[in-house]
């Protein structure tokens, strides 16, 4: 390591006042000694002079209270250690949407003739590598679901019909894919496409939930 | 390792102002009450400090506006457990901290659990965001999460590196690396 | 001060604005700005129009609704502007119309809101809920992503364009991704690097040419995927579908089923290939055309 990239690692700890006297010394004589790592700790300590200017309140771009106090309606302060909890309607409609992936996917495995279950030992559902993204997909979507029942209420009307009603056909979509690597076996191109499927509803929840 | 360059406590909510102390402490007393009232007084005290917190965690507006809410929801579901023997703009200022990483926490584990693929979809943008060079505070805002909340708290707060780390659920060095990655970052970017 | 009054005057000009009805207040706002300075603008609903011109400035104006405010500011640093209503739940639109330097990077956040771009080549991006955007004159670089409004864009060197349900229309661009859940997406070009068309139901369509060393992968799982090119196709081309049918025009080929259940697929090269054509459905058809004389470019 040159004195310079010695130093550059040293200054982080000197700038911010934690470093060994020894240490100390040898930053500051080689500062003295090069402009160009004296000109970097000036640039730095000037940075964090800045930051440490920054304002420490900053008022929020809208009232924030009226959507608090909404939904203050629902929590009451827990004294008790026990907290009642109202359900509103339109968490349940959304909890309902979510509900309707589930659905979904179950019917259409209901649905397949029992011919097309999958062989005894079918490998496809069980093989390590597609199981594994299977869930990691289903958890990533349960929590994104989570958080989009959370906001639901505070989306327009139309933009919840239209989360709504693609959510549906991507639920239907991965339900036929799902349903389709059941009775196949392991099958890479089947296996994109329900990866396609997966990332569309990611995405759309992803998006759903940061309007 | 404690961080000397800022020497007031970290969670020195009022530290830069003056806090007329008894009318506060009685909004929380009234408000743990139920006092919805002077629950919002406290929101209008404390609102300001509050986003600013989230907003620089988050480096992202509209996140910085939910988590202030969420903030205050959470605060009003716990305000029974704020025994006053701390500043409540300090328990306030631990809580936005708790929400705002918790949230963050949660949604790298969503990212990662997505196995990363080749499509052209998840391909990032061949480009510095827009409005990178705006100012200190785009810049830091456009810092990648981990670095951004090392140098939100180190740097600005004025948090100590053993407690960002038990924050993050991180190494001690490793929250030091990501403030030195930070902060270069930040020169490269405010330089340019 | 000779800038600024041509400046005034030619935007005069150029926009002539509508006296606002009653309770809208008209706004002009403008700020001499660097060739390339990042812009930011907030107008949920309404419509937002950015033109790019030749002048290092930009010019704002537009008509508000009663009780909204405008907020506008910045340097050659960045730019920020945007319409602050009096009530979120405000649906009363606000028409803004801006004049930027020609290179800027330009960001655009609407919610109801309609988005047009025009003549912007440095970067965008710009995000509806419900509006529609249009954009002409190739951003090199490009984001645009709508809920269930239409998305029309000429892509540049680098393009993403997202939906839910709305139609997306892109022509051109050297590297460009679409992706939509019901939306219809029609892709015209024929100078491209890179191209990936995916949806979960809506029809996909490509028009043009696929050029030697490009990749095009169009991918549905029950949309039907169109690829109309020359009659001269040159392309390594891959077809598979579980459940979907193929009508291809470029030889006698015709899919054949894999082993294992895994499907069908239809593999062969067109003239010297060259090129990777690749479509992939789980019950779309795939229909590939040989483009008469007319359509093609």
């Amino acid at each position: 390591m040159s004195d310079c990239e010695r130093i550059g690692v040293l200054l982080d700890d000197y700038l911010s006042g934690t470093l060994r006297a020894g240490d100390r010394t040898e930053v500051e004589r080689h500062l003295e000694a090069c402009p160009t790592c004296a000109r970097e700790a000036e640039t730095l300590r000037r940075l964090l002079a800045d930051a440490r200017a920054l304002p420490r309140s900053i008022a929020p771009p809208r009232d924030l209270w009226r959507g608090i106090d909404a939904r203050l309606e629902e929590e009451r302060p827990a004294r008790s250690g026990r907290r009642f909890i109202r359900v509103r309607p339109r968490l349940l409609a959304a909890a309902a949407v979510v509900l309707v992936a589930v659905t979904a996917a179950v019917a259409v495995q209901l649905a397949r003739p029992p011919a097309q279950a999958p062989l005894a030992g079918g490998p496809a559902v069980t093989a390590p590598r597609y199981a594994a993204v299977a869930a990691d997909y289903a958890a990533a979507v349960r929590e994104l679901e989570a958080s989009f029942v959370q906001r639901y209420d505070r989306l327009p009307p139309e933009t919840r019909a239209v989360v709504s009603r693609n959510l549906a056909v991507i639920d239907t979509a991965i339900a036929e894919a799902r349903a389709a690597l059941a009775a196949a076996g392991p099958n890479p191109d089947l296996e994109t496409l329900l990866w396609a499927s997966y990332r569309a509803k990611l995405d759309l929840l992803g998006r759903a939930t940061k309007l | 390792m404690s961080n000397p360059a800022l020497s007031f406590p970290p969670h020195a909510f009022s530290g830069r102002r003056a806090v007329p102390v008894p009318r506060v402490t009685d909004a929380v007393a009234r408000a743990a009450a139920g006092d919805r009232a002077a629950f919002e007084t406290l929101y209008r005290e404390h609102a300001g400090r509050v986003y600013a917190l989230c907003l620089r965690l988050a480096g992202d507006t509209t996140r910085a506006e939910e988590y202030t809410q969420d903030v205050f929801v959470r605060a009003w579901q716990r305000l029974a457990s704020f025994r006053g023997d701390a500043a409540f703009s300090s328990w306030l200022h631990r809580l936005a901290v708790n929400v705002v990483l918790q949230d963050r926490r949660a949604e790298r584990r969503r990212l990662r659990r997505v196995e990363p693929t080749d499509d052209l979809g998840s391909a990032p943008a061949p480009r510095d965001r827009i409005a990178a060079r705006l100012d200190l505070e785009t810049a830091i805002a456009a810092l990648p999460d981990a670095a951004r909340q090392v140098f939100v708290l180190y740097d600005i707060e004025g948090y100590g590196h053993a407690e960002i780390g038990r924050l993050l659920g991180i190494a001690e060095g490793t929250s030091k690396a990501h403030l030195h990655r930070a902060r270069r970052l930040l020169r490269e970017a405010l330089e340019r | 001060m000779l800038r600024i009054s041509l400046i005034t005057v030619s935007y005069a000009v150029l926009v002539g604005l509508a006296p606002p009805a009653a309770g809208q207040q008209r706004v002009e706002r403008r700020l001499t700005v660097g060739e390339r300075t990042p812009i930011r603008v907030h107008n949920l609903t309404g419509s937002t129009t950015v033109r790019g011109w030749a002048h290092d400035s930009v010019v704002l104006t537009g008509t508000l609704p009663a009780g909204a405010t405008l907020y506008f500011g910045g340097s050659a640093g960045g730019v920020k502007g945007g319409v602050e209503l009096a009530d979120p739940a405000d649906t009363m639109p606000a028409h803004l119309e801006l004049r930027v330097p020609r290179g800027a990077r330009v960001w655009i956040k609407s919610a109801s809101g309609d988005i047009t771009v025009e003549g912007v080549s440095g970067g965008l991006d710009v995000y509806t809920v419900s509006g529609r955007v249009s954009v002409r004159g190739a951003a090199a670089e490009l984001t645009a992503e709508s809920m269930d409004g239409a998305v029309t864009v000429e892509a540049g060197r680098w393009a993403r364009v997202k939906t839910a349900s709305g139609a997306i229309a892109v022509t051109g661009g050297e590297d460009v991704g679409v992706a939509t859940v019901t939306g219809a997406v029609t892709y015209a070009a024929d100078a491209f690097r890179r191209a990936r068309l995916e949806s979960v139901s809506g029809d996909l369509t490509f028009r043009g040419a696929v050029p030697r060393g490009s990749r095009l992968e169009l991918e549905s799982h029950g949309g039907q995927v169109t690829v109309e090119v020359p009659a001269a196709l040159s392309a390594e081309i891959a077809i598979t579908t579980f459940q979907g049918e193929v009508h291809n025009a470029f030889g006698s080929q015709s899919l054949r089923p894999l082993p294992d259940q895994r499907g069908r697929a239809l593999e062969f090269t067109a003239g010297t290939g060259g090129a990777d054509l690749i479509v992939r459905t789980f019950k779309g058809d795939v229909r590939l055309l040989r483009a008469s004389a007319k359509t093609t470019r």
